[in-house]
């Protein structure tokens, strides 16, 4: 496998993890608005 | 007029099916490697019995029924449709075997949610189950989630048109590459890169918990062969609640984020157009739909103040959320809570979530993101159309993979799969209110079951009846096999009865 291939593949398999983080992020943030008391 | 099949018709329809079982069987090696190393003996011989039925049966069909011409269209969605029901028979049968499911039928329905990656179960002391029956459950969820036929095109079938057509059959209407092998072993090489680095991970955590290393890593290697597979199978009874570590259910949060995601969308973004991830309509739905389904449900269970911070709103409600909008359907909490303790329209936010699924071509089942973009581009246009002057020239577009426009065609087709699930749900909330059950959690049972998600607010026991037990299966087949293969099958049926020569 060429040193490219490889690389896509690392930084598929990163953007792929860093999409699924987002939305958990994302819904803790509405998680944390949704209960927040002043 | 219904013309009746032909010899060549039913034997062609053997033959594959008879390659179909041969791969299935060989899967049982895993199983039976694992219970010899672990000196389960009973176990081995549950498994040995079951292969040598298989076998013998996969060798009679392509010894007998070859014909040496390629499958047309009806008989390769008849034998996708055929290969699951058999699938599930022979997967049943070493559960069965061990003694833990109190009938056959319970056996064939863990079977059948298994190879469906739905997830509801009927094991009976699950915690004092063998690891081979253990690892066998999880592994059917696995195979499953690939799918059958793709496990059979991976080694057995040589690439032609025939194995395309039981590709679509098998609900998995998007080719990766020109060649149907070649995108099964892709599909493969995906999940096998994410099982590393899934099991490394779970193993690893695991044992930072405290878990011995052995099983940490068989924890970590059947969860994630469930998350992934988007199943929902796990090891212990208490299923993720077990484990009573976060950092565990952030990683299977992304597992089953992953295992949601469109294998062609895996292949566009391993070959350097990440970029897709944020234009492609497929995720940008799923990430809508989760936020709205997620404050629907957040909104019910502030009702009755269920979880009062923000953390346990995220780890429970989220958890339980993205497990049923993934089709997973892992749970950290117990059954009876979704009735005892959440409010109707928290139920109805997960119910909706579960109803929708994930990305076509991926491990979930329900309606789909792709559909739902579809149907709600189509309705736009149809808005649109209504609006503007009538000289206007309306069109609508979206992006899956490269710009696509909506045609009357692709929304009647998206339009169709919805109703058909809709259906699906209905029927089965029917049948669960016929049998006493409460409306609310008859929809939920139902849309889990035909949805192929897993969630339960406890109506799936061994208890229940068994006409309820037979709806469940059936929607669990017909909602993986998204209708065609079934209803071609049903066809099939009817023109052996009725049709003329």
């Amino acid at each position: 496998m060429k040193t490219q291939e490889l690389t896509n593949i690392v930084l598929g398999i990163v953007t792929e993890i860093a999409y699924a983080l987002s939305i958990i992020l994302s819904v803790l943030l509405a998680s944390l608005i949704l209960t927040f008391k002043p | 007029m219904i013309i009746k099949p032909t010899g060549t018709d039913i034997k062609n329809i053997g033959y594959y099916l008879g390659k179909i079982l041969l791969g299935f069987g060989l899967t049982m090696f895993i199983p039976i490697g694992l219970g010899i190393v672990l000196q389960e003996f009973n176990p081995v011989l549950d498994f040995s019995c079951t292969i040598g039925i298989i076998f013998f049966t996969g060798f009679l069909l392509t010894r007998f029924c070859f014909t040496g011409q390629d499958l047309n269209w009806m008989q390769g969605m008849i034998v996708v449709a055929l290969a699951w029901l058999v699938a599930m028979v022979l997967g049943a049968l070493p559960l069965f075997l061990s003694g833990h499911w109190k009938s056959f039928l319970d056996a064939c329905f863990e079977s059948m949610s298994g190879l469906a990656t739905t997830g509801l179960t009927l094991v009976q002391d699950l915690d004092h189950l063998s690891y081979t029956h253990n690892l066998w459950r999880h592994l059917i969820m696995f195979l499953g989630g690939q799918g059958i036929v793709i496990v059979a095109l991976s080694f057995f079938v040589k690439g032609h048109s025939g194995a395309f057509k039981m590709y679509v059959g098998e609900a998995r209407d998007e080719k990766i590459l020109p060649n149907v092998v070649h995108t099964s072993r892709f599909i493969w090489l995906v999940s096998i890169v994410y099982l590393v680095l899934g099991t490394i991970s779970f193993g690893v955590t695991g044992i930072i918990n405290g878990m011995r290393p052995f099983n940490a890593f068989f924890h970590g290697v059947c969860i994630f062969m469930t998350a992934f597979d988007t199943g929902g199978f796990a090891p212990q009874s208490q299923n993720i609640l077990y484990y009573h570590c976060p950092l565990f259910e952030i990683i299977i949060i992304v597992m089953m984020v992953l295992g949601a995601i469109n294998f062609r969308l895996h292949y566009h973004i391993w070959n350097g157009n990440r970029k897709e991830i944020v234009k492609n309509i497929e995720t940008s739905v799923f990430f809508f739909t989760i936020l709205i389904t997620f404050l629907i449900t957040a909104l019910g269970l502030q009702e009755l103040k269920t979880y009062s911070d923000g953390r346990m709103l995220f780890q429970k409600g989220f958890f339980q959320l993205i497990s049923g909008h993934t089709g997973t359907g892992f749970m950290t909490i117990y059954a009876p809570q979704f009735n005892a303790e959440w409010s109707n329209l928290a139920l109805v936010g997960v119910i909706i979530a579960m109803s929708l699924g994930g990305a076509v071509c991926s491990t979930t089942g329900a309606i789909k993101m792709l559909r739902i973009g579809v149907v709600f581009k189509a309705l736009k246009e149809d808005i649109k159309r209504i609006i503007l002057p009538e000289r206007a020239i309306v069109v609508q577009k979206f992006h899956h993979i490269k710009e696509v426009f909506v045609e009357d065609k692709t929304a009647r087709s998206a339009l169709m799969i919805t109703l058909m699930y809709l259906l699906l749900y209905a029927l089965g909330a029917l049948v669960g209110m016929l049998c006493g059950y409460p409306f609310l959690s008859s929809l939920f049972e139902s849309t889990s079951a035909a949805a192929n998600v897993g969630l339960s607010c406890g109506i799936t026991t061994p208890a229940m009846p068994v006409v309820l037990k037979i709806t469940y299966i059936i929607q669990m087949w017909a909602g993986r096999l998204e209708f065609m293969a079934v209803f071609t099958l049903i066809g099939f049926f009817v023109a052996v009865v009725r049709g003329k020569r």
